[in-house]
């Protein structure tokens, strides 16, 4: 990586203003990740002190700025419990401590990471994101999206819902990038499944998902055959870390397990 | 571009450029401790502590250290000293490349949580790699010096 100058912008409007100006400017959140990249970066547009780095609680969301670290979800009491903790969950899984005290989430959303954590989790929470020019955006919509944008995430809003939540991962060293990873939610039987690591960046399981959501009580065979539909409706691969039938083999069991968890209490599982 | 960074306890302004990274800023103005490892994010060796934080030196941009306050194990020498003591009655470690790093790191554990269990200590290290101990004596050393009064 090469960067050639560096803008301490005084404003996020500034700091829009320099990324929509030049296609090698890059803003700079994080930095964990972007250095492995090897870009050639005209501006790293910085943007500490801009107010990113908080975390507010609303009533109906949680509001967490774009320059938040991992360890601060990690760390935030009401996202400790928000879906069963599922979202700290993912960041804790997230290579060390000194790692997830510099990785932010606004870079893994904006990364788009295929090995990211973050992301499936956030997925599964029905996060929108917010960004200084565009109008709000459902993140599954943002990852299906066709056409490319320049725009400044400014922060991600999480709905505070009342249910059951679960992140699972599988790498081959606690360090490592998942081989696999997904998280499921459980909102008053409205179910959401993502699956990341595939190894493409995370997706929703919708057919599976919204098939899950037309059933009420839900049964073990109605779990059984919404993974099937995942299984179906998502596209594995192989790569250096695992093979596609070795991904499809532990998306399987890890699902079924998850939507155990979100669907029975721990007797009836 | 110049940087006006607290290094352990002491204002320093370095003359960087642009790209630099605080790796190669602290190790060029001699603080040496600081050592490169995989220079990718990934093995920790070139963990200082920013604000009290661990953080990857080989990543984090020079510019962004700007007023913050930066330790490296030159500034914790009584506590590095402590911690070395039990690294050694535990034969707990050989080529001492990851020390500093280790020792920064486990500083910043005792501040936050110094009861931490075994499985807290080994989830809060494992950004911290070492090629030579195998980690079980290192666990029992800074175990003993987590139960050390200062």
């Amino acid at each position: 990586m090469r960067i050639e100058t560096v803008l301490k912008p005084a404003s996020l409007e500034e700091a829009y203003k320099a990324i929509a100006a030049d296609k090698n400017a890059v803003p700079f959140a994080g930095g964990a990740w972007i250095k492995l990249t090897l870009k050639e970066i005209s501006t790293a547009v910085l943007l500490d002190g801009l107010g990113l780095e908080k975390i507010k609680v609303t009533g109906a969301t949680v509001e967490i700025g774009a320059l938040a670290t991992l360890s601060d979800v990690a760390s935030h009491p009401v996202l400790g419990s928000l879906y069963g903790g599922m979202l700290a969950d993912a960041c804790r899984h997230v290579m060390g401590i000194n790692v997830q005290n510099v990785a932010t989430l606004g870079g893994s959303v904006m990364g788009g990471y295929a090995f990211s954590d973050v992301l499936t989790a956030l997925l599964a929470t029905d996060a929108t994101l917010r960004f200084q020019k565009h109008e709000p955006m459902k993140l599954a919509d943002y990852l299906d999206r066709k056409a490319s944008f320049r725009d400044l995430l400014v922060g991600i809003s999480i709905p505070q819902r009342n249910g059951r939540g679960v992140f699972k991962k599988i790498s081959r060293t606690r360090l490592d990038f998942a081989v696999i990873n997904l998280a499921v939610t459980n909102v008053n039987g409205l179910y959401l499944i993502a699956v990341g690591a595939r190894p493409g960046v995370a997706r929703l399981a919708k057919i599976a998902a919204d098939r899950l959501n037309e059933i009420h009580p839900v049964s073990r065979f109605d779990l059984d055959r919404a993974v099937s539909d995942a299984l179906a409706e998502l596209d594995f691969g192989s790569n250096n870390r695992a093979s596609e039938e070795y991904r499809r083999a532990l998306a399987r069991v890890l699902l079924l397990r998850a939507l155990k968890e979100v669907t029975f209490d721990d007797r009836q599982r | 571009m110049i940087v006006n960074v607290d290094v352990n306890g002491r204002l320093r302004s370095f003359d960087v450029l642009p790209g630099a990274f605080l790796l190669d800023v602290l190790r060029e103005a001699g603080y040496t401790s600081v050592r490169r490892g995989c220079d990718s994010t990934s093995c920790g060796i070139c963990t200082v502590l920013v604000d009290g934080k661990p953080v990857p030196s080989c990543s984090y941009l020079a510019i962004r250290a700007e007023g913050k306050k930066v330790t490296t194990v030159e500034g914790i020498p009584d506590e590095a000293a402590r911690l070395a003591r039990h690294f050694g009655e535990e034969g707990a470690d050989q080529c001492g490349y990851c020390n500093p790093s280790l020792a920064l790191a486990v500083y910043a554990l005792k501040q936050i949580n110094p009861g931490a269990s075994d499985d807290e200590i080994r989830v809060w290290l494992v950004g911290n790699l070492c090629r030579c101990s195998g980690y079980q004596s290192q666990l029992v050393a800074i175990k003993r010096y987590l139960e050390e009064r200062p």
